[in-house]
């Protein structure tokens, strides 16, 4: 994430509870800026062009706008993948095997398109 | 020169053990237990966010007493302790569970010394010692930043000064006692009800044993701390994470079975109502049956407590082998014939034992709950010490239970050391369970 996230406009997270804090801590992030942005059950919804989306299954949250846009989505694992709107270019593993995160971008050929005109 | 090296050799054996238990708390530590979880990371940030740029991350200048997570009132010192290792040790795992792990291990010297200055014999001094290093009880919190942990520091060595000061009767050490103490008050919830009971205890026990210094001492000390404990009980983040985990809030589910039973009593049966079901009958059916657990040969031997970040599968929270010297303990303290002055002490660490679970036994939420009744361990580690001392002391056939409790500890270092590992194969199938937890609150 770290290499990558500005090789696009937009990158969106799954999270719930203080998730983006774990985003913050390690990407060494502790800029002042924040203050007043963290909300008081420390959550976060934006840092720079990342967003922490509010669901495990970011993709289901993705307006038809950023469709159109460089960006890249993170699902968690137990998200059914909308194979006609979203291309899954990558894995991310952990220290847990059975739990990856599908790396997704939106399928520009056909299924974004489809998605813009519903 | 010729002073430190004297010193090192006369403490060897208490500087040896006390490395081994770091070794134990310490290795692998980054990794093991394997992901941090969300309070370790949230803790850990504000800690750095807040000593890196003055303010917390509402812009709160410096908080002093709490960090406030949505009515979640999170004490402040652990924070900053958390903060204060990223900049020893870089942003990673590793510094945030270490203010833990250090402390856990620390934790070995006060209870080395309520040990030996109870019973006045080192070597149950260094077996009480050894036998926190190897808890799986205290290992796990321990590796888990936990805050009862380093509060169970600052609070054995304030136990260790009272008990110093109950044979010595120095001034210095009660108010190295008090010191200890009022630190805790800014490590962990728990803590502002067991020291005013603590203090409570002690002035009980003084009073029994006419120790009039002990005596007035111990009283003061227990205004000054039940006027600071109401105080804190005042406000409302004080309140705050009592009124969300205590048996008396309406989520515990025990004035709806108050209720019940009211309407099972029938019509106009106010009076057996009131009677029966009443809220002091209810809510005390309640302690008793959380307070129980504590004692229940299934939470300490075979199945340990909540939270699930804490447990270790298929491990209780002490070894099958801490039975023999238990009992071996039970045994020889009842039989024994103390001097006065140690009998007060004993008399004052065995109620102790027995009245530290209560603020445990007062809350529902994750409850068996191993991280609000560690301090229990101080006391097992005491009492297992003694009971082996005594185990090795015999001459006949008891040496031979000696033995077998030493080869039991052993092993089951051993299997624990295997426990350990066993998370880094059980770990997947835990967070798949627990990842179904956060989907069904979603």
């Amino acid at each position: 994430m770290k290499k990558n996230k500005d090789n696009y406009d937009k990158v969106f997270l799954p999270t719930y509870g203080t998730m983006s804090m774990y985003y913050l801590y390690f990407t060494n992030d502790f800029d002042p800026s924040y203050i007043g942005q963290i909300k008081y059950d420390v959550r976060l919804d934006q840092s720079h062009n990342v967003y922490f989306v509010d669901s495990g299954c970011t993709s289901d949250k993705i307006s038809p706008n950023d469709m159109k846009k460089n960006i890249l989505i993170i699902n968690k694992n137990n998200c059914s993948t909308d194979a006609v709107n979203f291309k899954q270019i990558d894995d991310i593993w952990g220290a847990n095997k059975l739990l990856d995160f599908k790396v997704l971008i939106p399928n520009k050929d056909l299924g974004a398109t489809k998605k813009v005109t519903e | 020169m010729k002073r430190i090296l004297r010193f090192v050799l006369s403490w060897f054996p208490l500087i040896t053990i006390v490395l081994f238990a770091a070794i134990i708390r310490m290795w692998k530590l980054g990794s093991l237990p394997m992901n941090l979880q969300e309070d370790e990371v949230m803790t850990g940030y504000v800690g750095r966010f807040i000593l890196k740029n003055w303010r917390d991350v509402y812009g709160n200048p410096w908080p002093f007493w709490y960090f406030d997570k949505f009515g979640d009132y999170y004490i402040v010192l652990p924070i900053y302790l958390k903060g204060l290792s990223t900049f020893i040790f870089g942003v990673n795992e590793f510094a945030i569970r270490f203010p833990s792990a250090l402390l856990g291990a620390l934790s070995v010297i006060p209870v080395f010394f309520i040990s030996y200055w109870t019973f006045n014999k080192k070597k149950i001094g260094y077996f009480a010692a050894l036998f926190l290093t190897i808890l799986p009880w205290h290992i796990t919190l321990s590796r888990a930043s936990a805050e009862g942990i380093m509060g169970i520091f600052f609070y054995s060595t304030g136990l260790m000064f009272i008990v110093g000061y109950m044979n010595r009767k120095k001034r210095a050490y009660a108010l190295l006692s008090f010191i200890f103490f009022i630190i805790c008050y800014w490590i962990y919830h728990p803590y502002r009800v067991v020291i005013p009971l603590t203090l409570l205890l002690l002035s009980a026990v003084s009073l029994f044993f006419k120790d009039k210094k002990t005596l007035s001492l111990a009283l003061t000390g227990f205004l000054i701390f039940t006027l600071f404990t109401g105080y804190i009980s005042t406000t409302k983040w004080g309140k705050g994470r009592f009124s969300q985990t205590s048996i008396l809030s309406p989520m515990s589910g025990v004035s709806v079975r108050i209720q019940e039973l009211i309407y099972g009593e029938g019509q106009q049966k106010i009076v057996l109502a009131r009677i029966f079901h009443n809220k002091i009958l209810g809510y005390g059916r309640e302690f008793l049956r959380q307070y129980s657990i504590y004692f229940s040969g299934e939470y300490l031997f075979v199945k340990g407590g909540l939270s699930y970040a804490y447990s270790v599968p298929e491990q209780g929270l002490l070894y099958f082998s801490f039975i023999i010297p238990l009992i071996a303990a039970a045994i020889f303290l009842a039989r024994g014939n103390f001097p006065k002055a140690q009998q007060k002490v004993l008399f004052f660490l065995i109620l102790l034992f027995f009245l530290v679970p209560i603020p445990a036994s007062l809350t529902y939420i994750d409850a068996p709950n191993i991280q609000r009744s560690v301090d229990m361990t101080v006391f097992f580690s005491l009492f297992a010490g003694y009971g082996l001392f005594q185990l090795s002391e015999q001459k006949k056939w008891l040496k031979v239970i000696y033995f077998v409790a030493i080869a039991g500890f052993i092993l089951k270092g051993y299997i624990f050391g295997m426990g350990i590992r066993c998370t880094q194969i059980y770990l997947p199938v835990s967070i798949v369970m627990m990842d179904k937890r956060h989907l069904l609150n979603m």
